[in-house]
């Protein structure tokens, strides 16, 4: 008997998994719909169009080479060719993963309220324009993570690590997005959310190994309590993941990935549950 | 159980509570310093138990006055709010046209945003595809669909958004308040298209405040009265239910004197004529033969003309003319087409002219009226355009254009049969 009560509860537990994710293949093509329609609008108007798209990410690359890599002399370590060492390579590694992280959260919380005035009109699920952001984002980050194995490939810094890459964005897309999804509704119920998100990235952009070596922090801060909080910060993971794989040539440590792949996919559970939960009465709210 | 088809929309027991917050908490800073009064809201139910059926291939028209919670019943049909008890079931793919091209993004083009519609609406890219040139030509956008929607007039805007939303099969078609677009060819097109639908046997469900339209498009009816159902039947007799309180309302309203139709306040500067006999005033009666009571359309009426003559008037003769607000001439009428001859007058008195059956549609309509001899050459006094007329709608059906013609139709069918 017991058993078989156990079993039913099982059973159905898979079944509302299924319910779950199915539809969200019934809705794929909305999602690439929003998806399309945020890229096709983003560079209208404009006379350089797509080239945009790697104008602005070099743009800041230049920017912050010439404050930290060529005024304050942040060394690069040496890759793992054993001879290369460019600051602007060793930053835009890092660079590539926080921009596609930047682009998904605050991507997330504009779409949902974007989404606002449609979600009145017409029933549609609203996790759909968040999603369709966050692959805009990925298509971004893709035609920027191209453009890094080229410069890799130029200077002769190449291994199989790479195959790494796809990987660790595909984890980060799905952490990125779990956070997406949280802060979204968040926002939609209290608009201050985008701001404070807007000031917490600013301080997660310094928080985390980008512009500077991560053994620079080590130095300094050596068995501080905060240095293990530094270093659990699933960004600095991915990032130094990015770094490993691509800079240094070798493959991340079993426990790195392991470390990323629960993070990740938790944070996309538990942000996605929550988004379900909460976001049935969200037109309301828009 | 007998087998009776399932119908296209259940509403079970609907009740829907909006939270009206006095000062809603949008900001964080408000959200902590009045943490101790997070529940200050009142609570306003736009929907109260409601139960209805909408049949499968049946147009179903929802009236009712502003605030009685119509267009609150849609959304919750279309699924863009949740009920807050009961259940409403949607048996088919529901397409809603709650504003016409709400999700039109402006920088894309038109055909872009029609793909984004139609995958709204929960369509592949295929079916939107084989969808296109129908969509296309119904709003008559041929050289326009490839730029963006943003240089577009309101009319295309709408027209577009029209187009989309009968084009793409859908099963159960919702519409709020919005054929009421575009130019008169545009109409008949949307028209005759929602004909066609409804041939086909699409559920259609249309809030509409034009119950001419509701009776002619519509084969059952249900009225909402501040978020309750009042009645729900056939077009016809929930039309006529609603009319009926509708024009009882009116009248306990006619009774304040500031409502009052018998309007003393005479365009003077409307004024001439000679003034040897004067209008003094002008009365509306009713089918109730009742003074400051409201005309309504098709039935009884009476206009009650008084004068003042200071001296004998010999043969006078009594006139009206009504124009519509913009000043058509309607129709004309004078005491000497029907022979009414009085003789000579002094003194005060009054001339009635009476309608069995009042033959205009509801509207406003400006009263001129005059006072001249019996050749109609000389006038004694002209009120013109100086009274305002209004008409309500009664229990028979409206007609087209201004006029009720007494017309008898008679048809021959068949010669052989």
């Amino acid at each position: 008997m017991e058993r078989s009560a156990h079993k039913t509860v099982k059973g159905r537990f898979l079944i509302s998994m299924v319910q779950q994710v199915l539809p969200t293949w019934r809705h794929a093509g909305l999602v690439g719909n929003f998806a399309s329609r945020e890229l096709k609008s983003r560079f209208k108007g404009s006379v350089l169009g797509w080239a945009w798209s790697l104008i602005n990410p070099l743009a800041t690359l230049a920017v912050y080479s010439i404050v930290f890599g060529f005024f304050l002399k942040f060394p690069p370590p040496v890759a793992g060719n054993g001879h290369l060492k460019n600051f602007s390579i060793y930053l835009f590694t890092a660079l590539v993963m926080w921009n596609f992280f930047f682009a998904v959260v605050t991507g997330s919380m504009g779409s949902l309220i974007g989404a606002g005035p449609l979600l009145r009109k017409i029933y549609f699920p609203p996790w759909t324009p968040i999603a369709g952001s966050a692959i805009a984002a990925l298509t971004q980050t893709g035609i920027e993570t191209a453009l890094l194995i080229v410069v890799y490939i130029a200077v002769g810094n190449i291994s199989w690590t790479v195959v790494f890459v796809p990987i660790l964005l595909a984890l980060l897309a799905a952490f990125s997005l779990g956070l997406g999804y949280m802060l979204a509704l968040f926002n939609a119920k209290l608009r201050d959310v985008n701001y404070i998100v807007q000031v917490g990235l600013n301080l997660l952009f310094y928080a985390c190994p980008i512009i500077y070596p991560i053994s620079k922090i080590q130095e300094v801060v050596h068995n501080h309590p905060w240095a293990k909080i530094y270093y659990w910060n699933p960004l600095t993971q991915f990032i130094e993941a990015n770094r490993d794989v691509l800079y240094d040539l070798r493959a991340p440590s079993v426990g790195r990935m392991a470390y990323l792949t629960v993070v990740s996919v938790g944070v996309l559970i538990a942000g996605w549950l929550y988004f379900e939960r909460g976001s049935r009465d969200v037109s309301e709210e828009l | 159980m007998t087998d009776a088809p399932r119908p296209a929309i259940e509403v079970r027991d609907v009740s829907k509570r909006f939270r009206i917050y006095n000062d809603r908490k949008t900001n964080l800073k408000e959200a902590v310093t009045s943490r101790r009064r997070r529940t200050r809201h009142e609570d306003f139910y736009a929907l109260r138990d409601v139960s209805l059926d909408v049949p499968v291939g049946k147009t179903f028209g929802l009236i009712g006055h502003n605030g009685s919670g119509k267009s609150t019943l849609l959304k919750l049909i279309a699924g863009i709010h949740r009920p807050t008890t009961g259940t409403v079931t949607a048996n088919g793919r529901v397409s809603a046209m709650l504003e016409l091209g709400a999700g039109f993004h402006p920088e894309l083009s038109g055909r872009d945003n029609v793909y984004l519609n139609g995958a709204i609406l929960g369509m592949s890219r295929k079916q939107v595809a084989a969808a296109m040139d129908s969509i296309i030509e119904f709003s008559g956008l041929e050289e326009f669909i490839d730029t963006p929607v943003k240089v577009y007039s309101s009319g295309m805007y709408v027209r577009l958004g029209f187009a989309i939303a009968v084009n793409l099969d859908p099963e159960i078609l919702i519409i709020d308040e919005v054929i009421a677009v575009g130019d008169e060819e545009f109409q008949r097109r949307c028209f005759d298209h929602l004909h066609g639908l409804r041939r086909r046997g699409v559920t259609i469900v249309l809030v509409s405040h034009s119950l001419g339209l509701v009776q002619t498009l519509c084969d059952e009816v249900a009225w909402l009265d501040r978020g309750e159902l009042r009645e729900v039947g056939s077009a016809g007799h929930v039309t006529q239910a609603y009319l009926r309180e509708v024009n009882e309302a009116e009248l306990q309203g006619a009774q304040d004197p500031g409502d009052a139709i018998a309007s003393d306040a005479f365009a003077e500067a409307s004024r001439q004529g000679s003034h040897e006999i004067v209008i003094t005033r002008v009365e509306f009666l009713g089918p109730d033969g009742r003074e400051g009571n409201r005309l309504i359309a098709g039935e009884s009426a009476r206009f009650r003309i008084h004068y003042s003559a200071r001296e004998p008037i010999e043969r006078p003769v009594v006139g009206i003319g009504i124009y519509t607000e913009n000043d058509t001439y309607v129709t004309g009428d004078h005491m000497r087409m029907h022979d009414l001859d009085v003789g000579t007058v002094k003194g005060d008195g009054y001339v009635d002219v009476e309608f069995d059956a009042l033959g205009l549609n509801p509207g406003s309509y400006l009263l001129t009226t005059a006072i001249t001899d019996w050749s109609l050459a000389h006038q004694y006094d002209l009120w013109d355009h100086a009274f305002e007329l209004r008409i309500r709608p009664g229990s028979a059906p409206e007609y087209h254009g201004m006029v009720r013609l007494d017309a008898n139709w008679i048809a021959k069918v068949g010669a052989n049969r």
